[in-house]
């Protein structure tokens, strides 16, 4: 029960992230609203991060509410988690940063329909890609091989961030360095990310 | 210092990889000086939005150099003391007209003792009073816009940038706006504006810049336009000199610095 409720938040969360991020820079500059904000003392890097700042409070909202319905019914059930998931809360959460960041980067370069798809399927094989290529990799070879060893350094590890089977076999909280690991990891690529996005929107005609 | 001044602006927009770009603005040179109000004009197409956006640090210039009230466009100092009305714009419809005021206010730096205050003010003088709590998308297209006129006024900014001005506006918003106008242009507001109604044009403006194909045609004070008009309508004084027959700004001696 609990493994089927923390699936269902785990991809609620991401379908909320996705799809919020999706559509914040495209509807901005479609009803020309950036107009009359950029004309204001702000720059394109502030918007962008007022922007990133906004869909992670947003995410973070939703994530609180889906996990107090999950611990509410959890505890009435009488099997209420340990410690562990308040830390599977805080790497849900830096998970899903790290994926409003890639959305925003990608909703300046594609439409919103095709962002919309890329950013899932992207989070999908973000979520599943060290765990399918560990299963498959010793049957890889020559082009293969490189190829997928090319996409596991690129792509980020977003199953590193879950904790769901510890929190359901009711594990012990993950050691501190874990989650300052974790925590670095999560920031190098959003920082890559939104450096990205903000190149682009700094050089985009508007 | 001039509040605008550009230099031979080209801008060029992209039209795909293999296909020549699309020349929207061919070497505009003009400049505004404080306290005047100048209307640029020109049909459809002719650059003027091109223009604008380029004072606002929206688009590159392919080449030119643009300054605005002393500083380089797009530029925060250069945004600090300008408004801006674009040509459309659509304000958030979830907020109420004091609160889209009051994150404007905010973005400028307006301090907050003072700003609840200017709000009011220039909610009144856009004739929102009493309307100002209800949500945007209740609005009309023409309080809308009335919205977007008080955002670029608010806190009286040196120099204001107006596109397609009176867009949306019915007559009795467009009578009200000519009264905000001459208020801001007795205050010795600089105001910039682009307009396709030439006798709210002939109203409020000292100059006038008329452009076609990305150039100035004709640069010149509104007196020297009525003289040179000799009893012909600024409408059919528009349409000659955009269409060719009228004299160019070589022949008119229009003013350039």
């Amino acid at each position: 029960m609990s493994q089927i409720a923390l699936f269902v938040i785990t991809w609620s969360a991401i379908l909320i992230a996705v799809t919020a991020a999706a559509r914040q820079m495209p509807a901005e500059i479609s009803n020309r609203t950036l107009y009359p904000l950029l004309a204001k003392p702000l720059s394109r890097w502030e918007f962008l991060l007022g922007k990133f700042v906004g869909v992670n409070l947003m995410c973070l909202f939703s994530l609180v509410v889906l996990y107090a319905i999950f611990l509410i019914v959890a505890w009435r059930a009488g099997t209420m988690p340990g410690w562990i998931v308040a830390q599977n809360f805080y790497l849900r959460f830096l998970s899903l940063a790290l994926l409003v960041a890639m959305t925003l980067f990608l909703s300046l370069l594609l439409t919103h329909a095709a962002n919309v798809c890329l950013s899932l399927l992207l989070a999908i094989g973000a979520s599943t890609f060290s765990t399918a290529l560990s299963l498959v990799h010793d049957k890889l070879s020559g082009l293969q091989l490189r190829l997928a060893e090319a996409l596991y350094f690129t792509l980020p590890h977003l199953d590193l961030f879950n904790l769901n089977g510890k929190v359901v076999h009711g594990w012990e909280p993950v050691a501190a360095w874990v989650l300052v690991y974790l925590t670095l990891y999560a920031l190098g690529y959003i920082a890559q990310l939104l450096g990205a996005a903000g190149l682009l929107l700094q050089r985009r005609m508007l | 210092m001039s509040a605008i001044r550009v230099e031979n602006l080209v801008v060029e927009y992209p039209k795909g990889p293999f296909r020549p770009p699309h020349r929207a603005v061919a070497g505009i040179s003009l400049c505004v000086e404080p306290g005047e109000v100048v209307g640029f004009l020109g049909p459809n197409g002719a650059g003027k939005s091109t223009t604008i956006k380029s004072l606002l640090g929206f688009i590159f210039p392919k080449s030119g150099r643009i300054e605005v009230l002393g500083h380089p466009a797009g530029s925060r100092p250069s945004k600090r003391r300008l408004g801006y009305l674009p040509e459309v714009a659509l304000y958030y419809p979830f907020l109420s007209a004091r609160e889209t005021l009051l994150m404007y206010g905010r973005l400028m730096d307006l301090p907050e003792r003072e700003l609840k205050k200017k709000v009011d003010e220039t909610l009144a003088l856009v004739g929102l009073s009493g309307k100002e709590d209800v949500r945007l998308k209740h609005y009309s297209k023409g309080m809308q816009q009335r919205v977007g006129i008080a955002q670029s006024i608010l806190g009286d900014p040196d120099l204001m940038i107006f596109d397609e001005l009176s867009s949306g506006l019915d007559p009795v918003g467009r009578r009200d706006l000519r009264a905000i106008l001459s208020r801001l242009r007795a205050a010795g507001r600089t105001i910039f504006f682009s307009s396709h109604e030439l006798s709210e044009v002939e109203l409020l403006c000292d100059r006038i810049i008329i452009i076609n194909h990305g150039r100035v045609l004709l640069e010149e004070s509104l007196e020297k336009v009525r003289a040179q008009r000799e009893g012909r309508s600024l409408e059919d004084f528009f349409v000659e000199v955009t269409t060719g027959d009228g004299p160019s700004r070589g022949e008119g001696g229009g003013r350039h610095d």
